[in-house]
C-alpha cells in the first residue's frame, strides 16, 4: 500500500471535554498506528443478591 | 517526519485511575486497565478481596482491528506545526491518556465489570415473572 499524505497548516482554537475515560485517547500530534480495545461487561446477571459476592 | 505540537495553555481538573498525560513525543504506549465497579446497598468500608479471575470479562480476549502494513508512506509537511490554543479537559480517568506530542505506536486496553449488589430482591415482580 502506497500512502502519501501533504499536512497544511493545522490550527485549533478551543478544546473543551468533559471527560476522557476507558482506554480513550486525546491525541495532539501525529501518529502512525492506534490500537484501543475496551471490554465492559453490565448484563442483567450482574444483580447480586445476598452477602456473597463472589460468583462460585 | 512527525510534525511539532504546541498548545498554548491545558486546564485539567482531575487525572485518576493510572491516566497520563504527557508531553513529547513517543516511541511506544501500552496501558491496561481492569476495573470492578461494585455498587452496593449498604456500604461496608475496608478491604475487598475478590479475585479477578472469576469473572470471564477479564480473561476473554478482546478483538481489536490490525493496523494494514504501510509499505511506502510519505509525509510532505507544509507547515510542520499543530497549534492548539487551549485545553479544558474536566476528568481524565482508568488508563486514559491525554497526549501532546507525536506517537508512533500505542495500544490500549480496558476491562470494566459492573455489579449492583442488594441485600434484598428490589424488583419481585420481575423474579417472579421469569420463574
Amino acid at each position: 500500500m502506497k500512502f502519501c499524505v501533504t499536512n497544511h497548516e493545522l490550527f485549533v482554537g478551543e478544546i473543551h471535554i468533559i471527560g476522557v475515560s476507558l482506554s480513550s485517547v486525546v491525541l495532539v500530534g501525529d501518529t502512525d498506528c492506534i490500537n484501543l480495545g475496551s471490554a465492559f461487561d453490565t448484563p442483567p446477571e450482574s444483580l447480586v443478591l445476598g452477602s456473597s459476592l463472589v460468583p462460585l | 517526519m512527525y510534525r511539532t505540537s504546541a498548545v498554548d495553555e491545558v486546564i485539567i481538573n482531575s487525572l485518576t485511575s493510572a491516566s497520563v498525560l504527557q508531553t513529547g513525543d513517543t516511541e511506544k504506549i501500552q496501558c491496561f486497565s481492569a476495573a470492578l465497579a461494585i455498587q452496593r446497598e449498604r456500604t461496608d468500608f475496608g478491604r475487598l478481596d475478590i479475585p479477578l479471575n472469576k469473572y470471564d470479562i477479564f480473561s476473554q480476549p478482546v478483538v481489536i482491528p490490525v493496523c494494514p502494513p504501510v509499505k511506502i508512506k510519505k509525509t510532505f509537511n507544509a507547515n510542520p506545526f499543530i497549534r492548539v490554543c487551549k485545553i479544558d479537559i474536566l476528568g481524565v480517568s482508568s488508563s486514559a491518556l491525554l497526549h501532546i506530542g507525536s506517537v508512533c505506536e500505542m495500544t490500549l486496553q480496558s476491562r470494566v465489570k459492573h455489579i449492583r449488589h442488594f441485600l434484598k430482591n428490589p424488583y419481585p415482580d420481575i423474579e417472579e415473572e421469569e420463574s
